[in-house]
């Protein structure tokens, strides 16, 4: 059987009725039976099995992830680990960084050119209403990883599986920045 | 003259419904819509431990996966011999969890999907961020009116995470709740969690009362002719959902549902519904021939990409072989001809506001309307459930303190301490409603893992492609007829198929930059 021991852990405190501002909160996105497609869940999962300090929040958005955004309360700076293709070899890991008032970046990069969305907010809506939400969000920064397959299946493939512990180690120095930077 | 136009509502992320549609003088004469990915999440359960069907079959939707979450635990109870001992606070805390999923779901449909296909929300505040891309529509709604629904869409935006909190004091997380399980819940009620529910539950009750259904009543002013339009193929099925305790019922001591289960015809005949009378067809679907007009639970899913005639991933699932509609407009007519009276009080409201009989329901507005209307019927009686909970009492069947030495978790171990012996074979079914129809989950067990698992997502019966007798599917008879002004804008098409809330683009999303980086990102 799947080892759920650790999930209760989860957006309890992100969704509770504690007011508190976070300084960090990293976000695992994608779907876990699509083998890399999963890897910020996976990452997220190992993530919270670490002690971290109160004011940091690791979620594991799965595929509604978008919609946390809107649960998370106010949160200064936000990590979004997910799978990216951009051409490069599998398990290349990427990285951005942005402030609030360059999000209007990535609507660029990422628009489809598609006109509509019958479904599902996407990261960018989901940024722009977060903005109008959430004052306290200063930063963005997103971690991808590029797949090898996104074919059925719940492992991950052996070229994203041996990065996992650089990208775990890139998501927490990026909580340990947050955490110190005051 | 005829022409063939697509609307791919591909999202950004990765979409997988689109639609196209024959035009000939300014009708369609002809509509296909198709799921584009293939979506066998099935195949992966075959061989593993039933119990992980209650975790994994979550994770196929980022829209809704309480709404799996329950149907798979339902499926669990039922092939483990459970079904009939969930205890009433197992049962009312499930209802609450689903309920909660179900106000978000509807409330996100109408002001963060539909409402901006009405709405003029760049003439209102000038900028469309962070509206999704749309049409340009006929916008008929006063500058005022306008105004006040994008206020309105913001708040609702703050509602909506009123509802995740909620979902998330019982079920531990959302997305993916980890609550609900075979037995009933994890979490046993307080009287902290119970408050702590019901301050942000009357927060959504005022936002739905005093928002919610008058916006969708200005809509349905202004657009009055969408009465008219997307009739579909008046036959409304229901499997029937949210199982509530016998003395919440009011009926016999196995209890009831909230939403009954029926089968409601154009001139509002009544059937009742058998599960067995669900059969699935292929032949314009990439499956096997071999896979077609089984009962889901002897359903195969034997993929055939390049199958000739074949136009979607999605099967058609049909009623005694007829094509059926599912969702709110199907769960409240369902109700209404069966003498729900708290339902029938809801929905003549509305008609007499309009002047209007039951039978315009059958439209574009009638199923934002029949949503609307849900999610007030929904929110009221969550209160009831609410105040129904024994504070402190078990919600999950027969907890066991220590199960071996050690509270070691042993193989006997259904969920957090419910022993029950996983069946060397058995079979099961789970029913129930998600927020945009019926779906079920139906499960095979063999030598203590999962042979078979089949899911039918409310989706496939209204997105359905034609069946084997060539006819269409709900949402394809909605738009056939439909006239359409610019074949090159036609909102008319894009508004049919959001009105019934299609769910197909969430299992996805993967980022894709290729050939756009524009230096934003580097390489780590």
């Amino acid at each position: 059987m799947l080892d759920t021991r650790y999930s209760m852990l989860d957006t309890r405190q992100a969704c509770s009725s504690k007011q508190r501002a976070l300084e960090i909160l990293v976000l695992g996105l994608g779907n876990i039976l699509l083998k890399d497609e999963g890897i910020g869940v996976h990452i997220a999962q190992k993530l919270q099995r670490v002690a971290l300090p109160y004011n940091v929040e690791v979620i594991d958005g799965g595929t509604a992830g978008f919609d946390v955004l809107l649960s998370a309360q106010d949160v200064k700076r936000l990590v979004v680990i997910d799978a990216l293709r951009a051409g490069k070899e599998s398990g290349t890991i990427y990285k951005a960084r942005l402030k609030i008032e360059e999000c209007d970046k990535l609507e660029q990069i990422f628009s489809g050119g598609s006109k509509i969305s019958l479904h599902q907010t996407g990261l960018i809506d989901a940024l722009a209403a977060s903005r109008k939400m959430n004052g306290a969000l200063e930063e963005i920064v997103i971690i991808g990883v590029e797949p090898e397959s996104t074919d059925l299946g719940l492992e991950l493939t052996e070229q994203v599986k041996q990065k996992v512990p650089e990208i775990i180690n890139i998501a927490l120095k990026e909580i340990e920045d947050a955490v110190h930077r005051k | 003259m005829s022409t063939k136009i697509k609307i791919d509502p591909v999202t950004r992320i990765e979409g997988h419904l689109a639609v196209e549609a024959v035009i000939d003088d300014g009708v369609v004469k002809e509509a296909k819509s198709a799921g584009t990915l293939f979506r066998g999440f099935e195949i992966i359960l075959q061989g593993r431990d039933p119990r992980d069907a209650n975790r994994l079959t979550q994770r196929i939707c980022g829209v809704c996966p309480t709404a799996h979450a329950t149907a798979s635990a339902l499926c669990l109870d039922d092939a483990f011999g459970l079904r009939d001992t969930v205890p009433d606070n197992g049962k009312l805390i499930r209802c609450l969890i689903l309920g909660s999923n179900f106000l978000q779901s509807h409330i996100l449909h109408f002001y963060h999907l539909a409402a901006l296909d009405y709405v003029d929300a760049v003439a209102a505040v000038g900028d469309l961020s962070p509206f999704v891309p749309r049409y340009e529509g006929d916008y008929r709604v006063s500058n005022e009116a306008n105004a006040e629904l994008v206020n309105h869409y913001l708040k609702a935006l703050d509602i909506r995470r009123k509802c995740h909190q909620m979902l998330s004091i019982f079920g531990g997380k959302m997305p993916h709740n980890v609550g609900v399980v075979p037995g009933g819940v994890i979490e046993k009620p307080t009287e902290e969690k119970i408050t702590n529910f019901l301050w942000r539950l009357n927060e959504i009750r005022a936002f739905v009362d005093n928002s919610y259904i008058p916006d969708v009543i200005a809509v349905a002013k202004a657009y009055s002719d969408y009465f008219e339009i997307g009739k579909g193929c008046q036959r409304l099925l229901t499997y029937g959902g949210f199982d509530l305790p016998p003395r919440l019922s009011g009926e016999d001591k196995s209890g009831g549902k909230l939403f009954k289960a029926g089968v409601v015809s154009g001139e509002l005949e009544f059937v009742d519904f058998a599960k067995e009378n669900i059969t699935e067809d292929v032949k314009h679907s990439w499956y096997a021939d071999s896979d077609s007009g089984k009962n889901p639970a002897k359903g195969e899913t034997k993929p055939q990409p390049k199958k000739k005639q074949a136009y979607s991933f999605i099967k058609s699932p049909r009623y005694k072989g007829e094509v059926c509609e599912l969702g709110p407009l199907a769960r409240m007519v369902n109700n209404y001809v069966q003498g729900d009276a708290e339902v029938k009080k809801l929905v003549d409201s509305v008609l007499v506001q309009f002047g209007a009989e039951i039978n315009v329901l059958y439209s574009v507005l009638g199923r934002h309307a029949a949503r609307a209307l849900e999610t007030k019927l929904v929110a009221d009686a969550m209160v009831g459930w609410l105040q129904q909970l024994k504070p402190n009492e078990p919600a999950i069947v027969h907890p066991v303190r220590n199960i071996t030495g050690g509270g070691q978790a042993t193989e006997e171990t259904i969920s957090n301490g419910v022993q029950a012996k996983i069946p060397e074979q058995g079979e099961g079914a789970g029913l129930t409603e998600a927020p945009r129809g019926a779906v079920g989950h139906w499960m095979t067990i063999k030598d203590r893992k999962i042979q078979r698992y089949q899911v039918i997502t409310p989706t496939a019966w209204n997105a359905s492609p034609k069946d084997d007798k060539d006819q269409p599917g709900a949402l394809e008879q909605a738009m056939i007829g439909t006239k359409v002004k610019d074949k090159d804008n036609p909102f008319e098409l894009v508004r049919i198929v959001r009105a019934f809330d299609p769910c197909l683009a969430c299992s996805v999303h993967l980022l894709d930059v290729r050939g756009n980086e524009s230096g934003i990102f580097r390489i780590v």
